[in-house]
């Protein structure tokens, strides 16, 4: 028991870290971006001080947009990351799976494109909503599709297809190789899958499955 | 001094590569390493300016296989991520490396510094 709790600890703390470190560095680029054409319309505008040359409006108004479009930028991260960081305030609730699914790929994204793969939007027929850990389902779909990124096909895209079936909702990873997954992952995702009465079935040459009751108490 | 920049954030490098050329610096810009290995092929660099953290291939591999056939060339990483973990990549490899947002006379500065320090 209390490897299994270590388990999820250390598993939570290394998601959380992860995934911090990823909103900072992204917030970071809209900074850097604000910085330089903020910078570009100074240049300019000493340029103008020092030639006489007028300044061209239409190039004011297209830099001042990307500045704009940056301030945008950095104001939807901050609203993902508020979000992630609240996933953590109760340890079981009723969550719209579409949305953390959606906001988990939307965090992961950056990370998955360091191994040249494309997370696709979730596309799902209906709403569906399920009673869990809203953190720690956020965990384990990101160790399983962060697994699935080492073996994706030439596709070099992932999808994930929600399917309901009785109680159970299953997530559908697919455009995948197969390939032996380590054992230490492979033990993380089954721990933290059992502490969420969910089934990871990862033996399937081109998909992984996971299977999550709709109530979890 | 002719300098290459490469950063998969294309509004970023851009607007970078504007700024420098106003300061007497002649800059392309590239938005991978791809891109930047096709601009080598065809052009003279002094200097690469690198992105650390970049799809497919980040900075410090590709300052590696610019290496292996333009071993004069030097190097700058730039980089929104500042793990110490890149940072000790970045000293072991003797190469400035500099956290985003950037200082643009700072930047300057250190790509005179980085020309004079490692000469031809």
């Amino acid at each position: 028991m209390n490897r299994q709790i270590e388990s999820i600890g250390n598993s939570g703390l290394h998601y959380f870290g992860s995934m911090s470190a990823s909103i900072a560095h992204e917030i970071k680029n809209a900074l850097a971006i604000t910085n330089e054409n903020a910078g570009l319309m100074e240049d300019l505008s000493l340029m103008v001080i020092k030639s006489g040359q007028p300044l061209d409006p239409e190039r004011i108004a297209r830099l001042s947009r990307k500045v704009m479009d940056q301030i945008k930028r950095a104001d939807n991260i901050v609203k993902k990351m508020s979000l992630f960081a609240h996933s953590v305030d109760e340890p079981v609730k009723e969550i719209s799976l579409n949305e953390i699914l959606e906001l988990t790929l939307d965090l992961g994204r950056r990370s998955a494109l360091s191994y040249g793969v494309t997370l696709a939007p979730v596309e799902c027929e209906r709403a569906l909503s399920i009673q869990t850990n809203p953190f720690l389902l956020m965990n384990l779909l990101w160790l399983v599709i962060k697994s699935a990124c080492t073996r994706v096909n030439s596709n070099k895209k992932i999808e994930v297809l929600v399917s309901k079936e009785d109680k159970r909702v299953n997530l559908c990873i697919i455009n995948l190789l197969p390939c032996q997954q380590g054992e230490e992952k492979k033990r993380e995702i089954i721990t933290l899958a059992n502490f969420l009465d969910a089934e990871v079935d990862m033996n399937n040459k081109e998909r992984i499955v996971i299977a999550l009751n709709e109530n979890k108490a | 001094m002719r300098v290459l920049l490469v950063d998969d954030e294309i509004d970023y490098v851009s607007t970078l590569a504007e700024r420098l050329s106003f300061r007497g610096i002649e800059a392309q810009w590239a938005s991978c390493g791809q891109d930047a290995m096709k601009y080598l092929e065809t052009n003279q660099y002094d200097l690469a300016v690198l992105d650390v953290k970049m799809p497919k291939i980040g900075g410090i591999e590709l300052k590696k296989e610019i290496e292996k056939k333009y071993p004069y060339m030097k190097f700058i990483y730039l980089t929104g991520h500042g793990s110490e973990d890149d940072y000790q990549k970045g000293v072991a490899d003797s190469v400035y490396y500099l956290i985003k947002p950037v200082n643009i006379e700072e930047l300057v500065k250190i790509m005179k510094k980085t020309m004079e320090e490692n000469p031809n």
